[in-house]
């Protein structure tokens, strides 16, 4: 369908976005790349009157590093500074592929990570590895902060924790310390322009030859993208084999809660939960900090 | 006394420049396209971008249900629309006037312009708005109020044949005599009973393919204008003066008052062949509000309202003897033709056609059965019936094989068309070059090594042959001599040639075709030669783009258009010199005597001589091409359907991860026969456009359906198509021999091309998984859920499992009909 009518602002700072997202509470749609937002108001997902673009709003556009914390990645960075940032690559390489998986070259260019966790679709490829890291979603609304754990920012399909004039400026990614390692995979039927069926991400702690601690997370088998919390209980402790591996695969595939739509059923979805939780923790432990 | 076909001819080609002299034809980069710099920098011109002063736009209101009676249109809130000027339903078009394809099969012609009392898919056109704005005519189209009566749904073809179905189409006269098939065909010859008895090997199996689209990345659309009484339309059309015929049809006015302009077309692929709604009603819009009228579809209407490929059931029998020699075949083909006839109707005669090839055999006895549904109408698609065909025919090759304990490359041989067969229902074979396709790709993909991955270990490869109509003759429209294609060449004293084609090109570049042909036989360069677009006002006839008919036919016409010039300059000239016309060569620009210097002048001089000499009538020459055929080919499926025949043969290497279902196919090797290539980066982008299009076939796309026959992924998003990323290396072999017909040695490689590539990859999936996989597609999903069954319970063949009980219980075929 056309795109609808709507009152367009370019934004000049976070204040003067946030007070008219308040103001125009559930008539305004905040706007970065908009390789999402537009799609959705073509499809009259969003019915919206005024758009808000926070493009030309200085500072939102960093890959930060700080050495002993880890990274601040802004709101405006694209998928494809992230996926092709030097820094990220070396140190946070599951991100890099993450930021990668998603739709195609042209959209990432355009497109943001924080856009992405923003539109809140449980199968949103960089959910997962930044639910596994235990990332932080930064929030400015007029004057004042907040901090946003990851696990706690996804509440639905679409929905998410943010309130009217709440604006995401970023999100902040510990970094991977020493017997760290982290992962993300996902599966779909084509290499690009295609929707996860399942994507997997992984964060472990090696203890010497024991996983010391580890989170595994599930896109695309839930409404919004879930940890694996029995798979992760059956790894902690205990050294990595096949046959442990195969089990928290087991695990995890019992623990996801996925639908069958025209994409997949849920039943190639559970099992491919199995098969991709073997495949995310192997490679994790594989490549430790 | 008229010259025969043949005295003009050989007249004509005296004068063609000798292949060994060709500096276009067949090199390698000699020429780039033509219309190359357009598409690249964005400034090509297709329908879309017509623009015309004051031009308002057209939406079309769709069927939710896939069959209904319509009891009534209310446009009261549709009408309170700001902006919103007029509606159309099916009374605006006269009754009995419905849209078909072959003018020969007229009584077929099955669609009504907008439906009058009975929708058949969904999606089916009841009603046209038009607004001064799109979005104005959306918004009214969205209120446009229909009230249906639902129908019983029939979404299978099989349900759809039974005696006591919901009539279509064609009401039954009682019940129990319901007669839901679009058109049946049969073709027979030998006594393939007697070969059945005798065989030392037969066999019954069962395949099924999906449906599938065609995805042109350009939408259909159209823009029509109205002035002195005549309509002017811009349209996606794949042939303009068939759509023209159609369109002057459904509206009810003769041709002469009906212009078409084919614009540049995004890729047709089949889907732009039929006329449809979307052409019709903005030319009714103009008529009545006497501006421009434009209608663009959007992606979910041409997945739902233009044209699919036919979904295909298989049955086949082949009977063969102990050393593997190909005694009979016997099959049954359901296609299933959705809810419409267009062009669609040619798709049995096709199926039954390729499934004799690209092997010898000669009993037979094959039916297909074209049933109406009420899934979107199938139509042509590139590698029409071909790849459904030889996907189930080729995957049954190896079985028979594997069987046999024969080599299936050996097998083949023992059955492969030899150059100048004569087929047993009279297709009558020239140069074939089918052996060397199948040998060059089993040496690049090392064949003979092939057991290097083990059954069943995940990787594999596999091969298939297939071979394709080069240069279908029929002219959909009724013409004199069966004459299909037609071509002006005007040859200008300032120093260029135009060319007049009537060939449409649709993104396959055959423009450039005709161009290098002109340039070619006058020696000029590729940019002196300039080159009208297909339009039912400034270029001559011609059929269309289908049935890879549109390099052999309409380039022979080509050539025969630049000959009848040159040979009218040439004879001129051979009297000013004293010599034979064929003395006289065109190259560089120049017109000489080779060896005689005072006999050397420009191309320009050479033109303006002729001018002096004829009081100023310019050089022009007409050229046509026929292929002296009969409709009864498609009728009773005897004698010669095309002018010459391709061949293929394919190798692909595969890799399928066995926890996931997932294919990667890794390398791809592509043999083809196509005469002698014209452009041969042309060639190969074609061969590549085929692997990617028989991948998706193979392991990707698919149209899915509710109950109710609803479209559950009507978009790029969800219809997955394989990206340039899941593309494989593609090696091109191309085993060529000149042919005799074709022009300037050559035949097709656009659609024959398709043909192979699904069972090749097919063939290696099930030796990489020891399975064998007899239905379409093999999803991811598939493949996982077939592994994890044979894991479970040793089953080894998935696919079809419905269909012997379907063919079995299948209603005798209806007597109106009858043979």
């Amino acid at each position: 369908m056309s795109l609808p009518a709507f009152d367009y602002v370019k934004a000049g700072s976070l204040q003067e976005a946030s007070q008219l997202a308040k103001e125009k509470a559930g008539k305004a749609v905040i706007m970065a790349g908009g390789t999402d937002v537009i799609l959705l108001l073509k499809d009259r997902v969003i019915a919206a009157d005024t758009v808000i673009d926070i493009k030309g709003i200085e500072g939102l556009n960093e890959i930060a590093y700080k050495e002993g914390e880890g990274f601040r990645i802004g709101a405006l960075v694209t998928l494809f500074e992230l996926q092709s940032s030097e820094v990220i690559k070396e140190k946070l390489p599951a991100l890099a592929d993450a930021a990668h998986y998603v739709a195609s070259a042209q959209i990432r260019r355009k497109g943001t990570m924080v856009g992405n966790i923003c539109n809140a679709s449980p199968s949103a490829d960089t959910a997962p590895i930044l639910l596994a890291m235990n990332a932080v979603v930064k929030v400015v609304n007029g004057e004042e902060k907040k901090d946003i754990p990851i696990g706690e920012f996804f509440k639905g399909v679409k929905k998410t924790a943010l309130q009217p004039g709440d604006i995401v400026t970023g999100v902040f990614i510990p970094e991977l310390k020493k017997n760290e390692g982290s992962a993300y995979f996902k599966h779909a039927v084509r290499k690009a322009m295609d929707l996860a069926i399942v994507g997997v991400g992984a964060w472990v702690k090696m203890d010497g030859g024991k996983v010391a601690d580890c989170r595994i997370t599930m896109g695309g088998v839930g409404i919004t993208p879930l940890r694996a919390y029995n798979a992760e209980k059956i790894l902690i402790g205990n050294a990595i084999t096949e046959e442990l591996l195969e089990q928290a695969g087991v695990a995890a595939s019992q623990e996801c809660k996925p639908i069958s739509d025209v994409r997949a059923s849920a039943e190639y979805r559970t099992d491919m939960i199995r098969v991709y939780t073997k495949r995310a923790v192997k490679k994790a432990v594989e490549t430790l900090a | 006394m008229a010259q025969t076909r043949n005295e003009y001819w050989s007249e004509i080609r005296s004068v063609y420049k000798d292949p060994k002299d060709y500096v276009l034809a067949g090199r390698g980069n000699a020429y780039v396209r033509i219309d190359a710099e357009a598409k690249v920098t964005g400034t090509a011109v297709y329908t879309d971008d017509v623009y015309l002063p004051e031009t308002w736009y057209c939406k079309l209101v769709h069927s939710p249900y896939a069959h209904a009676l319509i009891k009534s249109i209310d446009f009261t809130e549709a009408e309170k629309v700001p902006g919103v000027k007029g509606f159309l339903t099916g009374a605006d078009f006269p009754e009995g006037h419905n849209l078909g394809n072959p003018e020969a099969f007229k009584e077929l012609a099955d669609k009504e312009p907008l439906c009058r009392r009975k929708v058949r898919m969904v999606g089916d056109e009841v009603a046209a708005v038009c607004a001064t704005t799109e979005e104005a005519a959306e918004e009214a189209a969205r209120l446009v109020k229909v009230e249906y009566e639902p129908l019983p749904v029939l979404l299978d073809p099989f349900d759809a044949m039974a005696l006591d179905a919901e009539p279509i189409h064609y009401p039954a006269d009682q019940p129990g005599t319901a007669n839901n098939l679009s058109i049946f065909t049969v073709m027979k010859a030998g006594d393939p009973d007697k070969a059945f008895e005798e065989a030392y090997y037969t066999d019954k199996s069962y395949y099924k393919t999906q449906e599938m689209v065609h995805a042109a990345i350009e939408p259909h659309g159209a823009i029509a204008k109205y002035e002195n009484g005549e309509y002017t339309i811009w349209s996606t059309t794949q042939g303009a003066y068939v759509s023209r015929y159609w369109v002057a049809w459904g509206l009810g006015v003769p041709e002469s008052q009906v212009r078409l302009i084919k614009p540049m077309v995004g890729g047709g692929f089949g889907g732009k062949l039929d006329v449809f709604a979307h052409e019709l009603c903005p030319c009714k819009f103009a008529e009545r509000t006497g501006h421009p009228v434009k209608c663009i579809l959007k992606r979910d209407e041409v997945f739902k309202c233009t044209r699919t490929r036919h979904p295909i059931s298989f049955q086949i029998e082949s009977a063969f003897s102990k050393d593997g020699k190909l005694l009979a075949k016997r099959c049954r083909h359901i296609l299933d033709g959705g809810a419409y006839g267009g062009s669609g109707i040619a798709a049995n005669t096709l199926s039954l056609i390729c499934a004799t090839f690209p092997y010898k055999v000669e009993n037979i006895d094959m039916i297909a059965r074209r049933p109406y549904t009420n899934h979107p109408a199938s139509g042509a698609m590139r590698g029409y019936s071909a790849c459904q065909v030889h996907f189930a025919h080729e995957i049954h090759m190896d079985e028979v094989a594997n069987h046999l304990g024969i080599d299936p490359l050996e097998l083949r041989h023992k059955n492969e068309i030899t150059p100048y067969y004569t087929g047993p229902t009279g297709l009558e074979f020239t140069s074939c070059r089918f052996k060397e396709c199948m040998d060059a790709c089993a040496e690049a993909i090392d064949w003979k090594n092939r057991w290097r991955y083990p059954k069943g270990s995940g990787q594999a490869i596999g091969m298939s042959g297939s071979g394709f109509m080069s240069g279908t003759g029929f002219p959909v429209l009724v013409t004199p001599h069966y004459c299909s294609s037609t071509t002006i060449v005007r040859l200008n004293r300032e120093g260029y040639a135009v060319v007049y084609t009537g060939a449409n090109d649709i993104g396959q570049g055959c423009d450039t075709v005709m161009a290098m042909i002109v340039a070619e036989e006058l020696g000029l360069n590729m940019d002196e030669v300039k080159v009208v677009q297909s339009d039912t006002t400034t270029t001559p006839w011609d059929a269309g783009s289908f049935g890879s008919r549109v390099t052999f036919l309409g380039g022979n016409a080509c050539h025969h258009a630049v000959g009848d010039a040159k040979l009218k300059l040439l004879k001129h000239w051979a009297e000013e010199w004293g010599c034979k016309p064929t003395d006289i060569k065109m190259a560089d620009h120049r017109v000489f005597l080779p060896g005689d210097a005072e006999k050397n002048i420009s191309y320009n001089e050479a033109c303006y001589g002729y001018e002096e000499k004829n009081f100023g009538r310019c050089v022009a020459g007409v050229g046509a091409y026929n292929h002296e055929g009969d409709k009864d080919v498609y009728v009773k499926n005897v004698g010669n359907y095309a002018t010459a025949y391709s061949f293929s043969a394919s190798a692909a290497k595969v890799t399928v991860d066995m926890e996931t279902g997932a294919v990667t196919l890794d390398d791809f090797i592509f043999g083809h026969d196509c005469g002698r290539p014209l452009n041969i980066r042309a060639v190969e982008g074609q061969i590549e456009g085929s692997v990617l299009l028989g991948f998706g076939f193979t392991c990707y796309e698919e149209c899915v359906y509710d109950k109710d026959g609803r479209h559950l992924n009507p978009s790029f998003r969800d219809y997955r198509f394989p990206t340039a990323l899941d593309m494989p290396n593609i090696t091109t072999k191309v085993c060529s021999e000149y042919d005799e017909e074709g022009p300037l040695g050559a035949k097709e490689a656009g659609e024959g091309s398709t043909a192979p590539v699904g069972s090749a990859i097919g063939n290696a999936i099930n030796y990489a998984t020891g399975l064998v996989i007899k239905e379409l597609p093999i999803t991811p999903e598939r493949l996982w859920k077939a592994l994890r069954e044979h894991e479970r319970t040793g089953k080894t063949e998935f696919g079809g499992e419905d269909l012997p009980e379907k063919f079995a219980n299948m209603p005798p075929l209806p007597k109106r009909y009858n043979v």
